[in-house]
């Protein structure tokens, strides 16, 4: 059996009281030297500039305004003066030696110009290749999805409208429709499958259900008969079938998908 | 709210069905009636009758017409066209004018012998749709002109036309009533009784060779079966009383009539011969008139066991009766549709009657006439039709109108009354 003696607390110690006027003595120390807490914190400005969106023009050649002054002018680059002797060249850089060889300019500014359109220019093909390189992440992605790579062409894959084979067909039809409409009673609505084989050509036609409207029906199968001459062939050669939901348009509807 | 937010989802899900289910939406604006163009037939003889061939397409543009499918209109032609196939054919004049349809044909007529073609072509798609050859004799002309009439409907709509059924009615043209038949649109009448007396109700056989009538030849309205090739007729039912109202089963085994020889009028169903009465309803009523459902299951008929003549539905057995009509307090004359999906009846409206089609399960009542009183209608055997017997300011007679009411014409022409028109099966 183990037994426990109990501790007596003391409270507020006198080494707590000691330790507590020995912080406020460092204290007002410190705030007395004023380095502890600086009264003006210095601002340090950071300016940034992209560069991608200045102007491309030749600042030499360019209006008043955006001619650097002179005195603002960056530093001219070191001149460099012709070694003594000519160097082996280069194995690892084959283009430098096609390039001029680097003689002394005469004209300051001029030089400076150069490098700074020969950056700009850097600059801008790199931003360009940024930009196509987003182009063409798009369009593989639509490639993967299925569609070519013809954007808004049958075949095409994307999401946006008028890019797949179905709203190709879509509009075909409509095109064709607006030819042929005639119906007879209030809300008339053929819906009809249809098959179109691989070369493009209508193969089957099949009525899944109507209003009634006989007068609708006939401009339904007039212009699926009169849009069918126009198909090209589905994406990927394939038999494409869909089902589609044809309606008049009243001034006050639209279509919706 | 949960409940109209419940409904609202349903609305919306059942309105969306064929979106979700991967159904394109194709519309377009703009409504207009087809346009057909019908150039009167083009001889290949020497000597040409152009007068008689202008019948063709007098016959084809009415039938379309009335149709209410297209706006038919005979048109010279405007082309120096000389073949038939569409590649010979310039479309570009009919299409400008603004024409859908084209109906061409080309004929003979050699010692009474008539051969002729009909095509009809589609302008906007230029090609050929239909195209029938027919042989027969000069005065074949206006029955093949309707007969391809009927082919041109069968070809837009997938159904053929009645244009070469015929309808029979009561005239009065000879002082008495008589049973007449003629075509659909009043052309060839003919009396098929001439026995000075009182004829009435005609009816058709399925076949559309024998006509059912009563008749008070013998002072008592007695049922008549008549050929509609001979003169052979026969009594089918001679009981003391009426023998009225008969109506021929859809299998054409069964005669449905009103009988009174037990007292009052009772629907009786008979062997096509007069045999096998069956008495179908047992009420102290007047039960009459009865009209065959398309399936022969089911008969409507007219009964005043409320008070009122309404009409009833009930099976072909005689059980099951139920009120079909509970709008208007006189409701005569039902038809049952060939569909099967109507039934078209008169109802008294203010001092006259109107023509109505109710749902056989009492659903969608509507009035089709308006003008004038209109009684005993009777549907055309494709269901697009239905003659009525009329007495209007336009003239009295036999009308015709399509099932929806719409373009109402009188067909029944000649001196005296026209009224109790049927029509023929095909």
């Amino acid at each position: 059996m183990v037994s426990r003696t109990p501790r007596i607390d003391t409270g507020m110690s006198a080494s707590f009281i000691a330790s507590a006027v020995i912080h406020l003595a460092v204290f007002l120390l410190l705030a007395w030297s004023g380095r502890l807490l600086p009264l003006q914190t210095p601002v340090q400005e950071t300016y940034y500039v992209d560069v991608v969106n200045l102007p491309t023009a030749n600042p030499s050649s360019g209006a008043p305004a955006q001619k650097p002054a002179e005195s603002e002018a960056a530093p001219p680059p070191p001149l460099l003066t012709p070694p003594a002797m000519a160097l082996p060249p280069s194995v690892t850089s084959p283009k430098a030696v096609s390039k001029p060889p680097l003689v002394p300019v005469p004209h300051k500014s001029g030089a400076a110009d150069a490098a700074f359109a020969e950056r700009m220019a850097k600059l801008e093909r790199s931003a360009e290749a940024r930009r196509e390189e987003a182009v063409f992440d798009t369009l593989r992605s639509k490639v993967k999805t299925g569609g070519s790579s013809k954007i808004g062409m049958p075949g095409a894959g994307g999401a946006e409208a008028g890019s797949r084979y179905g709203d190709y067909i879509k509009s075909r039809l409509e095109d064709a429709l607006k030819v042929t409409s005639s119906y007879s009673t209030k809300n008339p609505e053929v819906v009809v499958r249809l098959t179109i084989a691989p070369d493009g050509r209508l193969s089957g036609v099949k009525i899944e259900r109507s209003s009634g409207d006989a007068a609708f029906e006939l401009a339904v199968r007039r212009a699926i008969d009169l849009a069918s001459v126009k198909f090209t062939v589905p994406p990927g050669r394939t038999v494409y079938e869909n089902g589609f939901v044809f309606k008049p348009r009243s001034i006050s509807s639209g279509t919706s998908r | 709210m949960k409940i109209f937010l419940a409904l609202l989802l349903l609305l919306a899900s059942s309105a969306s069905l064929y979106a979700q289910s991967g159904y394109i939406e194709v519309t377009a604006p703009g409504n207009r009636q087809l346009k057909m163009a019908v150039a009167p037939p083009r001889s290949l003889d020497v000597s040409p009758d152009s007068a008689s061939a202008g019948i063709a397409s007098d016959v084809i543009a009415y039938d379309m017409n009335l149709s209410g499918l297209v706006a038919a209109e005979i048109h010279t032609e405007q082309s120096a066209d000389k073949g038939f196939p569409p590649a010979d054919i310039d479309f570009v004049p009919w299409l400008s004018a603004g024409f859908d349809m084209l109906v061409r044909s080309e004929y003979s007529l050699k010692n009474g012998r008539l051969t002729i073609e009909f095509r009809l072509f589609d302008v906007i798609n230029r090609k050929l749709i239909t195209a029938k050859r027919y042989l027969g004799t000069a005065k074949d002309l206006r029955r093949v002109s309707h007969a391809f009439a009927d082919e041109i409907l069968l070809a837009l709509t997938g159904e053929k036309g009645p244009f070469t059924t015929r309808i029979a009615y009561v005239s009065t043209q000879t002082g008495n009533k008589e049973i007449f038949v003629m075509d659909w649109d009043g052309h060839n009448p003919l009396p098929l009784t001439k026995n000075g007396s009182i004829n009435l109700n005609p009816a058709f056989s399925p076949d559309g060779r024998e006509i059912l009538f009563t008749s008070y030849k013998r002072r008592n309205p007695d049922l008549y079966r008549r050929s509609l090739s001979n003169t052979a007729e026969v009594a089918v039912s001679r009981s003391k009383g009426l023998n009225i109202t008969g109506s021929w089963s859809p299998d054409g085994s069964k005669i449905a009539l009103a009988l009174s020889k037990d007292g009052d009028a009772e629907i009786y169903t008979i062997g096509k011969d007069g045999s096998h009465p069956t008495r179908l309803t047992i009420n102290p009523a007047l039960d009459l008139n009865p009209a065959w459902s398309p399936d022969g299951k089911q008969l409507a008929f007219v009964s005043d066991r409320l008070g009122k003549p309404q009409i009833f539905v009930m099976n072909a057995d005689g059980s099951g009766v139920k009120r079909l009509t509970i709008s208007g307090s006189y409701n005569v004359n039902p038809s049952w549709s060939p569909k099967g999906d109507k039934i078209a009846y008169s109802r008294m409206t203010g001092g006259g009657f109107n023509i109505f089609v109710i749902a056989p399960d009492g659903s969608s009542d509507t009035q089709l006439t308006f003008d004038g009183s209109n009684e005993n209608p009777s549907w055309s055997a494709d269901g697009r039709f239905i003659a009525f017997g009329s007495k209007r300011s336009s003239g009295n007679g036999v009308y015709v109108m399509r099932a929806d009411g719409a373009g109402q014409a009188k067909v029944s022409h000649g001196k005296g009354g026209h009224f109790q028109p049927v029509w023929s099966a095909r």
